[in-house]
């Protein structure tokens, strides 16, 4: 099992160097000059045209593509990944002050996702083609259908607009920095993209569900006399478990991608609404260091979604 | 139902309507696979009533602009943000363009982007899938764990690396969504010719002679046909969805020319919000009709394409 580790962690470290070569590539291809990236646009716009060539030999920009990649790599790897065009910050920094919020709304509604599914998932399997298993497959196809952005507007309609009961934008009353006001602000943006989380999750508990409970070792603890909630819980729901946890993990980088429409909604400040806004603003800089920390993101739920089944299933030799 | 009944017979899985068959209809062995799938698709309510809706708004979208004069474009200040009503079926918007005129055609953009992502997601899954299972070995690991990794990227995510270095544009969403959805098709595709290439009428024209490429082309992507076809459906929905949201977010269809999704943009704001129901109830809806009803249409085909696979096993 360690042998298999080792490679793919070598695999995923190629992967990750591949998609810094493609990024570097495209960014290359962009329209505009790379000297007004890599220094403080105010600097950059003020600027002689000796000025600004000096700077570019300076930052090497006169070199062969092969070695500007390197160099860019190196400083990538030492959190320095240039300057904004728009605010003319570092923007390691405005990444930094972003990713918290980011990661709470993605961590609660993951959370409530599989409150909510597990246990509507488990029902509609254990009572197939009966009331629950209907209303589950409705719920979670009409889930999956609504887009989320659709789903937060008329959330702010109903209990902003109409009901003065929950903020509809932002993380925190500039007036009331308390707890509760978080939560306040909280309740829309995780119930939306929980929701969503749920209504997919769902489908995946079902049938994890359904296809353990056809298994001979169900019947065999049935005949024997075992009553059924045991089964179920014993027995059934901890190897049901094993794919639900492997698709979780699989699902973070996806719910990044929610994360980014609902934050985009409820104002919320976070890494998504940051990549909109840059995008808007043709903020380069920005946009790649969002793009490398996706990368990121992505290849490490892979490698935790490949550790998970391993540890989870004994049965699994990897070799 | 007991857990002890076992594995139940297939047909008891949908909802028990029109069971028996009509005196004069032929028995089982008569009738044609596709026959048999009609069959299944029809007992599935939910899926007719999705395919009826579907054909409905397929054609408010494509048709409807040919029979009546609508015009997505045509401003009138004087009339802005107009409720329902006064010649406007749904309304005004901001700058008094009619929202059933921009509704209808921002439809057959929404639409027109979806199929297009999807065919092009299609043409890449059927080719890689079909090159993966037939070659195997080290060919086939390359392209499934390449596949894994696409399918790991958001695609918002990708549109967004790419509408900001380049700047946003249809096309390039269409590139985008269909490079970033194909390994669903591939997986699928793989699937059905592993199983199908040791089957004896592959072995027959292999040893023939029949080439990789006669036998992925002639035998193999035939097979897999079925399956494809209903992998078509759900990518289309998906991919309407994910236009949608770029769109709204500002990354794909740009204004003036409408789209479900940047209509949802303009309502933003908190007054159009709470007072201008019409500027952003319909376009929802729309999204969330039309991908709730090619969902339940690309369900029934799973189900009367191959009875064994139940719905909701895989997204």
């Amino acid at each position: 099992m360690g042998a298999f580790f080792v490679r793919r962690i070598l695999t995923m470290i190629a992967v990750f160097l591949l998609i810094t070569v493609i990024i570097f590539w495209l960014v290359h291809m962009a329209p505009g000059d790379p000297v007004s990236r890599l220094i403080p646009i105010d600097e950059y716009n003020a600027g002689t045209p000796a000025f600004i060539a000096q700077k570019r030999h300076d930052l090497g920009l006169d070199q062969p593509l092969i070695v500007q990649y390197f160099r860019w790599f190196g400083n990538a790897v030492q959190g320095n990944l240039g300057y904004s065009v728009a605010s003319g910050r570092p923007v390691s920094s405005m990444i930094g002050e972003r990713i918290s919020p980011t990661i709470e709304l993605m961590g609660l509604s993951l959370a409530l996702g599989i409150l909510i599914a597990l246990p509507l998932g488990i029902l509609a399997a254990v009572r197939k083609n009966g009331i629950t298993d209907y209303l589950a497959t409705v719920v979670s196809l009409v889930t999956i259908s609504t887009p989320t952005f659709f789903l937060g507007i008329i959330a702010i309609y109903v209990f902003s607009l109409k009901l003065h009961l929950l903020p509809s934008s932002g993380m925190s009353n500039p007036n009331d920095g308390s707890p509760a006001d978080l939560v306040r602000h909280l309740i829309m943006p995780v119930l939306i993209l929980g929701l969503a989380t749920a209504g997919q999750l769902t489908r995946y508990v079902r049938s994890s569900m359904l296809s353990e409970l056809t298994s001979e070792y169900v019947r065999t603890a049935l005949a024997k006399g075992m009553p059924m909630w045991q089964v179920l819980f014993k027995h059934v729901l901890r190897n049901a478990l094993i794919p639900i946890i492997t698709v979780i993990a699989i699902f973070l980088p996806g719910l990044l991608g929610g994360a980014v429409v609902v934050e985009q909604i409820f104002a919320w400040p976070g890494m998504g609404q940051l990549a909109v806004t840059a995008v808007t603003r043709q903020d380069n800089s920005v946009i790649i260091a969002f793009a490398l920390l996706v990368s990121i993101l992505v290849l490490l739920s892979n490698l935790l979604a490949d550790v998970l089944y391993a540890v989870v299933d004994p049965r699994v030799v990897l070799k | 139902m007991s857990l002890l009944d076992g594995p139940e017979p297939v047909l008891a899985d949908r909802p028990p309507t029109a069971a028996l068959p009509a005196p004069d209809e032929p028995s089982i062995g008569h009738r044609s696979p596709l026959a048999l799938g009609t069959r299944r698709y029809l007992r599935n309510w939910l899926a007719v009533i999705g395919g009826v809706v579907l054909i409905a708004v397929l054609l408010t979208a494509f048709v409807l602009p040919l029979v009546m004069h609508l015009d997505p474009y045509a401003i009138d200040l004087r009339h802005t943000r107009r409720p329902p009503g006064h010649g406007h079926l749904l309304g005004t918007d901001g700058t008094g363009r009619d929202v059933f005129a921009r509704l209808v055609y921002g439809g057959r953009i929404s639409i027109g982007v979806g199929l297009a992502a999807a065919a092009l997601a299609i043409v890449i899954g059927a080719a890689l899938g079909s090159i993966a299972g037939t070659f195997g070995g080290w060919i086939d690991m390359m392209i499934m764990r390449t596949a894994d990794i696409f399918l790991s990227f958001p695609s918002i995510v990708v549109v967004i690396v790419l509408a900001g270095i380049f700047g946003p544009s249809v096309w390039m969403l269409i590139v985008a969504l269909g490079v970033f959805v194909w390994p669903t098709t591939g997986r699928v595709v793989r699937g059905v010719v592993i199983t199908v290439r040791e089957r004896e009428f592959v072995q027959a024209a292999r040893a023939v002679g029949a080439g990789r490429g006669w036998l992925i082309t002639r035998h193999l992507l035939p097979a897999a046909l079925s399956q494809i076809v209903v992998i078509f459906t759900l990518t289309v929905a998906n991919c309407i969805l994910q236009e949608a949201a770029l769109s709204f977010l500002g990354l794909g269809v740009q204004p003036p020319r409408p789209s479900w999704g940047n209509m949802l943009t303009s309502a933003q704001g908190v007054t159009v919000i709470s007072s201008m129901p019409w500027l952003w109830l319909p376009p929802g809806i729309a999204v969330a009709l039309i991908v709730l009803c090619v969902n339940f249409v690309g369900d029934g085909l799973r189900d009367a394409v191959d009875p064994r696979q139940q719905s909701g096993r895989q997204s």
